[in-house]
C-alpha cells in the first residue's frame, strides 16, 4: 500500500485482478463502483508489464490504484469484463497497444492499428523514427525532398529568372 | 498496408510547343492530337476513328480554344461543392469557415456533398493516419473530374505536430495530387477563405494538379475581374 | 502481495539519474534502424498471438434475411471518422460494430519524448472541443508530481476558461444532434455561439482552437482588456442565445418524436459500461467529478449535481441544456470572487519531477478525463495515459441500437456526443 494526498495504491501480482476487484467492487463498505481507467504500463524490454486500475468509490475520498504485475515472456491476464463491460474497449486498447492477452475476453481485437498490424507500438522497445523520411508512409514525392520539385511549374508566376537562378545554383 | 499511386492522373503529358500551337491557330496544319487516357480508344478502334480529328474527345476542343471555356471556367469557379471529410480539428474550422459568421456560402461553396460523386472539391482537413490513407484515396478516386483538392492544416501538409509518429501520414501529398497547401493548426477561417479564393484563381486559370487540362502557354487568358 | 518495482525512492535522485542514463543507453543500443524501413517493426519477442477472431479479418456471419451495411469512415454524420459495421435486417438494426482507429495518431507515444511542457500541447488535438479540458488534466497531474500548487489567480483563470469550453461544446453537441437528424438551423445557432466565445478565448491565448493556454504551475498569459470587454458583451448575450436555440429544439415536435423514447441506457448499465458525465447525469446517477472528488477551485463555487430521469436522447440533450445554465452560474460566481496575483508558479523551462505517479481526473463535457502520469526523473515523462471519456461511452452504442432503425443509430450516436479525436487519440 502507498498513500499520495489523494490516491491509495495497492500492488497485486497479475492473476489474483479478477479476484481483487470483485472484492472491491461488490463490499459494501468498500463499494469501488465505478472503474475510472485501465492502463498498461511497460517498465522496459528487460522488465515486466503492469496493468493498472483505477477505482472510484462514493465511500472514501481518494482514488484507489490497483497495480497489477503481469509478465513480460508470457503477458496473460484474466479479463474483468465480466465485472464492467465498459473495460472491453480498454482491454482491447492494451492488447493493440502493448501486447497483452486477456483470457476469457471474448472478442480480443486490434482496435487503433489496422488489423494485419504486426506490431505493439507502445512498448519501450518500439522506437520512433528520428528522421521523417524514415517514418511510416514515405512514399510518394514527399514535400520534404527536394529532389523530388517540380520547378518547371513555378516558372508561370515568378518569371524565366527564378528557374534560370536555380539551375545555375544546383 | 501498400499504398498505391491513383491511376486517373499521369505522370507525364506531352505539351504542344508553342510553336506548334501558332500553326494551328493560323490554320497552316491539321489540329494536333492529343492523347488522353479517357479509355475511348478501345472504342473509338472498333470504328477506325482513333486518328481521326473528329473522333473521341480529344484534340479538337482542347487546343482551339472558345469562348466558352472562359464561361464554363468561371461557372466551375464559383460553384465549387466541396466534399464533407472532415477528419480531425480542422474539420471544426472547417464548418466555421461554412456557417454564418464566415460565410463561404458567399463563394458557392454552401452544399458540402456527402457522396464524392456529386464534389468537385475534396478539402483533407484534419490528419491523415495510415488507416484513413485507404478510404480516402478511394474517396479521390470515386470523385469525377474536374476535381481539385486542397490540403488543409499542417497535418496534411506535411504532418504537422505529429511529425515523428508511426501511424500518421507525412503530408497528404504522399498519397494524392494537392493543389492548394493551407497552412495553420488549424488555419483560421479567414485563412481557409483566402486557400479557396486560391483554388478559384486556379481554376480559372486551368493551372494545378489535374494534368489532362492542356496548359496553353501561348494564350494566357486574362480576365478583367480575375480574383488577385 | 508487494511488486518489485524498479522505480527508485524518491530519495534517491542519483541513482534514478543513473538508471535512467542506463536505460537511455541500453536502448539507444538498438536505434539502428536503416532508412526506408519501419521502426521498430520487428519488435523484440511479440507474444503468441491468438488466432485471428473472426471480426478482426473482417468477415461477419449473417443469418438469413439480413444484409451487411457499412456505414464508413466518411459519412455525413459529423463526429469525424468512424466506422460502423451495421448488421440489418430491412430496416431494423440488429448488430452494430464499431471499428476505430483512422485517427489514431499515437499522442501517447510520442508524449514520452517530450519535455512536461510540450505534453501539454501534444495533448491539444484530441478532444479537438474541450481543449482546455484536455490540458487541465495532465496540468493538474504534473504539478502532482512535481509538488506544486498554482496560484489562485491561476486557478480562477483556469477554471473559468474551463467552464466557457464546456458552454461552447455543450452548445455544439445541441447542434450536431440537430444536424444529424436533419436540422440545419441549431447547429448555425452553435457556430454562432462558439465563435463568440472563441473570439474571447483566442483574446487571451492566442489561438482559435487548440488553445496553448496551461503551463505546469499556472496559466500562460493573464487577462487583457480585450478578454474583459468580450466577456462582459458576452455574458450580457448569452442567455438570450441560449434560450433562441432552446426554443428552436426543446418543444419541436419532430424533435421530440425522434429523441423521446430513444436510446434509454439505465444508470446501472451505464456504470458497468463506464459511461460518465452528462451522459451518466441524464441516467440518474449522480456522479460528477468536480463534486465527487473535487480539483482546483471547485469546492469554493456552490453548484449542484443536476441530473435527469429517463436516460434516453431528449434526456442528454436537456442535461446539456441544464449544464449549460449551470455553467454560467458557475462563471458569474468565477468572476465574482477572482483575487488579484501572478498567474504562473515559478517554474523552471524543463521541470524534472520526482520519480512517482500521479493521477488526476476532471470534468470534460464528454464526461470523467483523467491523466495517469509516471515521472522518471528525467525531463519527460515515463508513461503518459490518459483516458478518454468519449472512447469509453462508445460501448454503449453497440448495446443500445439493436432494435431500432438505421436513421436512429446517427441520433443516438449524436447524443452520446462522441469526439474522434479523443476516442481515437
Amino acid at each position: 500500500m502507498w498513500t499520495d494526498e489523494d490516491t491509495v495504491e495497492v500492488s497485486i501480482s497479475g492473476d489474483r485482478n479478477v479476484a481483487v476487484l470483485q472484492v472491491l467492487r461488490d463490499d459494501p463498505e468498500l463499494n469501488f463502483f465505478f472503474l475510472a481507467d485501465a492502463a498498461a504500463v511497460d517498465y522496459g524490454p528487460t522488465e515486466h508489464f503492469e496493468v493498472v486500475y483505477h477505482l472510484y468509490s462514493d465511500r472514501h475520498p481518494a482514488w484507489l490504484r490497483v497495480r497489477a504485475r503481469v509478465n513480460r515472456a508470457d503477458p496473460h491476464v484474466p479479463t474483468i469484463t465480466g465485472l464492467w463491460e465498459g473495460a472491453m474497449f480498454h482491454e482491447r486498447e492494451m492488447y493493440d497497444m502493448m501486447g497483452i492477452l486477456f483470457d476469457g475476453n471474448r472478442d480480443l481485437r486490434r482496435i487503433y492499428m489496422s488489423p494485419d498490424y504486426r506490431s505493439f507500438p507502445q512498448r519501450k522497445d518500439f522506437l520512433l523514427p528520428d528522421d521523417a523520411a524514415d517514418s511510416s508512409a514515405a512514399g510518394v514525392r514527399p514535400l520534404e525532398r527536394p529532389e523530388t520539385w517540380d520547378l518547371s511549374r513555378l516558372s508561370d508566376e515568378l518569371g524565366p529568372g527564378v528557374l534560370a537562378n536555380a539551375e545555375g545554383e544546383s | 498496408m501498400a499504398l498505391k499511386t491513383p491511376t486517373t492522373t499521369p505522370d507525364k503529358i506531352e505539351l504542344p510547343t508553342p510553336a506548334e500551337a501558332e500553326r494551328v491557330l493560323t490554320g497552316a496544319t491539321p489540329p494536333i492530337v492529343i492523347p488522353d487516357q479517357a479509355g475511348d480508344d478501345q472504342l473509338l478502334g472498333e470504328f477506325g476513328m482513333e486518328e481521326h480529328p473528329q473522333g473521341g474527345f480529344h484534340g479538337l476542343l482542347e487546343v482551339i480554344p472558345t469562348r466558352a471555356d472562359i464561361v464554363l471556367d468561371l461557372i466551375r469557379a464559383n460553384s465549387l461543392w466541396p466534399l464533407l471529410s472532415g477528419l480531425s480539428c480542422c474539420a471544426i474550422e472547417m464548418m466555421s469557415t461554412a456557417t454564418s459568421k464566415n460565410d463561404i456560402d458567399r463563394f458557392g461553396m454552401f452544399p458540402f456533398r456527402a457522396s464524392p460523386r456529386q464534389a468537385d472539391v475534396l478539402i483533407v482537413a484534419g490528419t491523415l493516419t495510415t488507416k484513413m490513407a485507404g478510404p480516402l484515396v478511394r474517396l479521390w478516386e470515386q470523385m469525377p473530374e474536374p476535381k481539385w483538392c486542397v490540403a488543409m492544416g499542417t497535418c496534411t501538409t506535411s504532418g504537422g505536430r505529429f511529425k515523428r509518429s508511426y501511424s500518421v501520414v507525412q503530408g497528404v501529398d504522399r498519397v494524392m495530387p494537392v493543389d492548394v497547401y493551407v497552412p495553420g493548426c488549424p488555419p483560421r477561417p479567414e485563412g481557409l477563405i483566402y486557400g479557396m479564393m486560391k483554388l478559384q484563381e486556379l481554376v480559372k486559370q486551368r493551372r494545378g494538379e489535374w494534368p489532362t487540362y492542356v496548359d496553353r502557354g501561348v494564350q494566357r487568358i486574362d480576365w478583367e475581374g480575375d480574383v488577385r | 502481495m508487494t511488486s518489485e518495482v524498479k522505480i527508485p525512492d524518491p530519495i534517491d535522485l542519483d541513482r534514478a539519474e543513473e538508471a535512467r542514463l542506463r536505460r537511455v543507453a541500453g536502448l539507444a543500443a538498438q536505434r539502428t534502424t536503416p532508412a526506408g524501413e519501419y521502426a521498430g517493426f520487428e519488435s523484440v519477442g511479440l507474444p503468441e498471438l491468438p488466432p485471428q477472431t473472426e471480426r478482426e479479418r473482417q468477415v461477419y456471419t449473417l443469418e438469413e434475411g439480413e444484409m451487411l451495411v457499412n456505414m464508413g469512415p466518411q459519412h455525413p454524420s459529423t463526429h469525424g471518422v468512424m466506422r460502423l459495421v451495421v448488421k440489418v435486417r430491412g430496416e431494423v438494426v440488429t448488430d452494430i460494430d464499431p471499428v476505430l482507429g483512422y485517427l489514431h495518431r499515437g499522442i501517447e507515444k510520442l508524449c514520452e519524448e517530450a519535455t512536461y511542457t510540450t505534453v501539454l500541447t501534444y495533448v491539444d488535438p484530441m478532444d479537438y472541443l474541450s481543449t482546455m479540458h484536455n490540458e487541465h488534466a495532465p496540468a493538474i497531474a504534473f504539478e502532482k508530481l512535481y509538488g506544486i500548487t498554482p496560484p489562485r489567480r491561476a486557478e480562477y483563470i483556469r477554471a473559468l476558461v474551463v467552464e466557457l469550453n464546456r458552454i461552447f461544446s455543450h452548445s455544439l453537441m445541441m447542434g450536431f444532434l440537430a444536424l444529424d437528424m436533419g436540422g440545419i438551423t441549431p447547429i448555425l445557432y452553435g457556430f454562432i455561439n462558439r465563435d463568440e466565445i472563441v473570439d474571447m478565448l483566442s483574446a487571451i491565448s492566442g489561438q482559435r482552437m487548440l488553445f496553448n493556454f496551461f503551463r505546469v504551475g499556472g496559466v500562460n498569459w493573464d487577462t487583457n482588456d480585450e478578454f474583459l470587454s468580450r466577456l462582459g458583451t458576452w455574458r450580457g448575450n448569452v442567455l438570450k442565445n441560449v434560450e433562441m436555440s432552446e426554443r428552436v429544439m426543446t418543444d419541436n415536435e419532430v424533435f421530440r418524436a425522434r429523441t423521446i423514447g430513444m436510446g434509454t441506457l439505465s444508470g446501472k448499465d451505464a456504470i458497468a459500461l463506464g459511461v460518465s458525465g452528462p451522459n451518466l447525469r441524464a441516467s440518474g446517477v449522480a456522479f460528477d467529478v468536480r463534486k465527487a472528488h473535487p480539483y482546483s477551485i471547485y469546492p469554493e463555487l456552490e453548484f449542484e449535481v443536476i441530473t435527469q430521469a429517463g436516460g434516453d436522447s431528449n434526456a442528454r440533450y436537456l442535461q446539456r441544456l441544464a449544464e449549460v445554465k449551470q455553467s454560467i452560474h458557475l462563471i458569474d460566481q468565477i468572476i465574482d470572487k477572482m483575487p488579484h496575483g501572478p498567474v504562473q508558479a515559478q517554474v523552471p523551462g524543463i521541470i524534472r519531477p520526482k520519480p512517482g505517479r500521479a493521477y488526476a481526473a476532471i470534468e470534460s463535457p464528454r464526461g470523467l478525463y483523467s491523466v495517469y502520469a509516471i515521472s522518471d526523473g528525467g525531463p519527460t515523462p515515463y508513461r503518459f495515459r490518459m483516458r478518454d471519456p468519449s472512447f469509453v461511452s462508445l460501448q454503449a452504442i453497440p448495446k443500445l441500437m439493436p432494435g431500432r432503425l438505421i436513421a436512429d443509430t446517427m441520433a443516438v450516436m449524436a447524443s452520446f456526443d462522441p469526439v474522434m479525436g479523443g476516442v481515437d487519440k
